[in-house]
C-alpha cells in the first residue's frame, strides 16, 4: 500500500469511527424520534399555538385569532379554574400517597415467604390488568346507592343503615373516584417496591438484627434509605398519571355532581367539546403540561439534594 | 305597398318563427336537464349516523339504502354508525377538521349550532324538487331555517309527556294521571314501595346525573311555572317562576322517590321492567317498552306533565338530516335526501320508531284508536318548547352545563335555589357576554 494509500485508510477509518461514536445514536434514533415528534410534538406545539389565539368555532369559516395572553388571562380569572386547581392538587396528591402506602404494603408482604405467595402475587396484580374503562364501569354499578354491593355489603355490617350516594353525593364522589384510583394503581406500586426491596441485600437486614433492631427500626433503616430511590420515581410517575387521568372520571361521573370532580383535565375536556372553546381548552392544556413538568423538575432537584443517583 | 306587405310579413314571420325557436330551445334544455338530474347517480354516498344498530330506526335507513342502491346500481352509500354518547364530539371534530361526510343525521339540540358554524348547505332546492314543504308541520320545519334558508330535513320530532304504569296505579288506588304537582308528587309518593330498608318499586324516575337529560328535566319544570331559562337572547335562569319550578323539583329529589345517580338509560329498563311507575318520556318509550318486555307496552300509557298547560313540554326535532358544505358527492346526497323526503318514507318511519312525524297526515285514525296515548304526544307536537335557549341556541352546549351545574347544586349540596339560579344567571351572562365579543 502507498503512503497515499494508508493516510486515506487512516482518515477514512476516523470518519467512519466519529460516525459510529458520534452520529449512529442518533440516526438509529431518528425514526422515532420522528414518529414522536409527528404524534407527540406536532399536537402540543399546535395547542401552545392556539393557546394564544381565539378561535370561534360557532361561526362560519373560523379563523384564529391572536389574542396573545388573553386566554391565561381569563383562565386566571376564573373561579371554576381554580377550584379545578384545588381539586385536582386533592386527586392527585391523594390518591398518589395511598396508592403509593398501599403498594408498599403489599410489597412488603409479598416480600416475605408464606404459603401460595405466587397465588397472591398473581391476584394482586389483576386490578392493574383490567383495562380502565372496565375497572370504573365496574366500580359504578358496585357503588351504585340503591342496588350497588358496596352498600349492600355496608348495610349487612351494620355500619350505615342506607349508605352514601357514592357517586351522586358532592361530598362522596371526588373520594369515591380516588378509590378506584388506588384500587388501580397500588399493584404497579407494589410491583416496582417489591423490585426495590429484593435488590436491598439481605446481609443488611441480618446485620440489623444481630445489632438489635427491632421490625421498625428495621424499616426506618436499612428498607426505607434502600428504597428510597424506586420510591422516589415511582411517585413521580403515579403523581403525573394521576394528574392527568381522565377515563375514571369521565366514565364514572363526568366531572359531576355539581363539579364535585371536575379537575383540570376534564375542565379541558369540557371547554374543547361541549362549549367549542378550542383556545381556552388549549391554554388549559398547555398549563396541565407545565404542571406535568414541573412535577419532574421538582422531584429531580429533591434528588439531587438528597445526592440520590438516578 | 305590395313589397311592403310582404316585408311586414316577412319580419312577423320571423319574429313568430324566433319566439317558437327559443321555446323550443327552451323545451329541449329543460328535457336535458331533467333527464340528467333523473339520471342514476354514481359514486360513494358517506352518510354518518348514531342510528344504524337502533331498533326501527336502523331497519329504516337499512330499506332507505337498499331501495336507493336498487335504482341507483353504481351508487354506493357507506354508513359510519357513531355511538350517540360520542356523536356530537366526533361530529364536531370531523366537521371542524374539514372531512366532512356527504350526508348526516343532525341530533335537534345541535342543529342551531351546525347553522351557526356554517357548515351545512342549503338544501331548498331538494325541498323544491320533492314537493314536501307545504306537508310539513311549520314549526318542526322553521326549527332547520334560518334567514329563510332551510339546512336540514327533520324526520322525526319528539317530546316528553308523563308515561306511566296503569297496572301499578291500579294497584294503590290510582284512578287518573296527576294533573297538579301536589297529586303528582303525593302519587310518586304512593307508588313508591320500600321493603326492608330498600326501595322495590319507584313512584318517579327522572334524570338527576351529570348528563344533557337533567338540563330538559330542569326546563320542564321551569316551563311548568311559566318560565324558561332565556328568552329572546337574554338568560332569564334567576327568573322567580323558574326558582318556583326548580324548588318544586327539588322536593321531589328530596322525597326519595326515584332512582339517583342513576341515568336516563338505566332508570328507562327499569320502568321497563316494572321497577319504576312513572317517568317523563318520549313516545318511542312505549314502543321500546313493548318490544323489549312483550306485554309490558299494553300496561302503559301516556299523559300531560302536570302542570298548567302541560302539553307545553320540551321537545325537539330529534332526528334531522343534512348535507355539509364540502361533501365530496353532493349531488348524489341530494338524491338519497329526496328520496328520505316523501309522505311514504315518514309514514314508514313513524311505523319502525313511533317518533312523532314531521308530515301531516301520517298517523291514522286506525292507529290512534288502538293506541289511545298518541293523543297526548300529537297535541303537543306543534305547540313543544324547544330545549336550547330561545336566542342562544348556538351555545346551548355551554349554556346547558353551566344551568346543569346549578341544577345540581341545589339537589346534591342543598344550595337554595334563589341563591343557585343567581350565580347560574351571572355566570350565563359572562358566558353570553364572552360569547358575543
Amino acid at each position: 500500500m502507498t503512503v497515499i494509500e494508508q493516510v486515506g485508510c487512516r482518515v477514512g477509518s476516523r470518519w467512519r469511527q466519529k460516525i459510529e461514536t458520534s452520529w449512529m445514536p442518533y440516526i438509529l434514533l431518528a425514526p422515532t424520534l420522528i414518529l414522536l415528534l409527528a404524534v407527540v410534538g406536532y399536537p402540543i406545539g399546535v395547542a401552545f399555538w392556539m393557546s394564544f389565539h381565539h378561535l370561534d368555532l360557532l361561526r362560519p369559516n373560523p379563523t384564529p385569532k391572536f389574542v396573545g395572553l388573553e386566554n391565561y388571562a381569563e383562565m386566571l380569572s376564573r373561579p371554576d379554574f381554580w377550584s379545578a386547581v384545588t381539586r385536582s392538587a386533592i386527586y392527585t396528591i391523594g390518591a398518589s400517597m395511598a396508592a403509593f402506602v398501599l403498594g408498599l404494603a403489599v410489597a412488603l408482604l409479598l416480600n416475605e415467604r408464606f404459603p401460595l405467595r405466587r397465588l397472591f402475587r398473581t391476584a394482586f396484580m389483576l386490578p392493574w390488568a383490567l383495562p380502565l374503562v372496565v375497572s370504573a364501569l365496574t366500580w359504578k354499578v358496585m357503588l351504585d346507592p340503591q342496588t350497588g354491593v358496596i352498600n349492600d355489603l355496608l348495610r349487612w355490617l351494620g355500619i350505615v343503615e342506607q349508605g352514601p350516594m357514592w357517586l351522586q353525593s358532592a361530598d362522596w364522589a371526588l373520594p369515591a373516584v380516588m378509590l378506584i384510583d388506588v384500587w388501580k394503581d397500588f399493584p404497579m406500586a407494589a410491583l416496582f417496591l417489591l423490585g426495590g426491596l429484593q435488590a436491598i441485600p439481605i446481609e443488611l437486614y441480618e446485620a440489623a438484627r444481630t445489632d438489635g433492631a427491632n421490625a421498625w427500626q428495621r424499616f426506618r433503616h436499612v428498607t426505607w434509605p434502600g428504597l428510597f430511590g424506586v420510591a422516589t420515581i415511582l411517585f413521580l410517575l403515579q403523581s403525573v398519571w394521576i394528574f392527568r387521568r381522565f377515563t375514571t372520571i369521565y366514565v364514572l361521573t363526568a366531572g359531576g355532581p355539581a363539579k364535585a370532580t371536575e379537575t383540570l383535565v376534564i375542565q379541558t375536556y369540557i371547554e374543547a367539546f361541549r362549549n367549542y372553546e378550542l383556545s381556552y381548552a388549549s391554554a388549559l392544556g398547555v398549563l396541565t403540561l407545565l404542571v406535568t413538568l414541573g412535577f419532574a423538575g421538582l422531584y429531580k432537584r429533591l434528588l439531587r439534594g438528597k445526592g440520590a443517583d438516578l | 305597398m305590395g313589397n311592403k306587405m310582404i316585408r311586414v310579413g316577412r319580419s312577423r314571420f320571423v319574429l313568430v318563427f324566433m319566439v317558437l325557436a327559443i321555446t323550443a330551445l327552451g323545451g329541449v334544455l329543460a328535457f336535458t336537464e331533467w333527464q340528467v338530474e333523473a339520471a342514476p347517480v354514481k359514486g360513494t354516498i358517506r352518510f354518518a349516523m348514531w342510528q344504524a344498530e337502533e331498533p326501527g330506526a336502523g331497519d329504516f335507513w337499512r330499506e332507505k339504502i337498499a331501495a336507493f342502491k336498487a335504482d341507483n346500481p353504481e351508487a354506493q352509500v357507506e354508513i359510519t354508525n357513531i355511538s350517540p354518547a360520542q356523536y356530537a364530539e366526533k361530529m364536531l371534530v370531523e366537521l371542524g377538521a374539514g372531512n366532512h361526510p356527504d350526508l348526516f343525521l343532525i341530533e335537534g339540540f345541535s342543529l342551531p349550532q351546525y347553522i351557526a358554524m356554517g357548515v351545512l348547505r342549503p338544501i331548498d332546492e331538494v325541498y323544491s324538487r320533492s314537493g314536501i314543504k307545504e306537508k310539513m308541520i311549520e314549526p318542526l320545519l322553521r326549527w332547520c331555517q334560518k334567514d329563510g334558508v332551510t339546512y336540514a330535513y327533520p324526520i322525526g320530532a319528539r317530546t316528553w309527556q308523563l308515561v306511566y304504569n296503569t297496572e301499578h296505579f291500579a294497584r294503590v288506588g290510582i284512578k287518573e294521571p296527576p294533573k297538579t304537582v301536589e297529586d303528582f308528587l303525593a302519587a310518586a309518593k304512593k307508588l313508591t314501595i320500600r321493603e326492608g330498608g330498600q326501595i322495590k318499586q319507584f313512584g318517579f324516575a327522572f334524570p338527576n346525573t351529570n348528563d344533557r337529560f337533567l338540563y330538559e328535566h330542569a326546563l320542564n319544570w321551569a316551563n311548568g311555572y311559566g318560565a324558561n331559562f332565556a328568552k329572546d337572547g337574554k338568560p332569564t335562569a334567576n327568573d322567580p317562576r323558574v326558582i318556583e319550578g326548580l324548588k318544586q323539583l327539588k322536593r321531589v329529589y328530596d322525597a326519595d322517590v326515584g332512582p339517583k345517580g342513576v341515568e336516563v338509560t338505566r332508570y328507562r329498563q327499569y320502568f321497563f321492567e316494572g321497577r319504576v311507575s312513572m317517568m317523563w318520556d318520549l313516545s318511542t318509550m312505549l314502543l321500546y317498552a313493548e318490544r323489549t318486555h312483550p306485554g309490558m307496552g299494553k300496561k302503559l300509557a301516556a299523559a300531560h306533565l302536570p302542570f298548567p298547560g302541560g302539553d307545553k313540554a320540551t321537545g325537539a326535532v330529534n332526528t334531522n338530516l343534512s348535507i355539509p358544505t364540502k361533501a365530496k358527492n353532493p349531488e348524489a346526497a341530494m338524491r338519497f335526501l329526496e328520496t328520505v323526503m316523501t309522505p311514504e318514507s315518514s309514514r314508514r318511519w313513524f311505523e319502525l320508531t313511533n317518533a312523532l312525524p314531521t308530515i301531516q297526515g301520517i298517523t291514522t285514525a286506525e292507529f290512534r284508536a288502538a293506541n289511545p296515548w298518541y293523543r297526548v304526544y300529537e297535541e303537543s307536537l306543534a305547540t313543544m318548547i324547544h330545549v336550547p335557549p330561545p336566542g342562544l341556541e348556538e351555545y346551548y352546549g355551554e349554556f346547558s352545563k353551566i344551568v346543569q351545574d346549578h341544577v345540581m347544586e341545589i339537589l346534591v349540596k342543598n344550595r337554595a335555589a334563589e341563591d343557585a339560579m343567581n350565580a347560574a344567571q351571572k355566570a350565563l351572562e359572562q358566558m353570553v357576554a364572552r360569547k358575543r365579543r
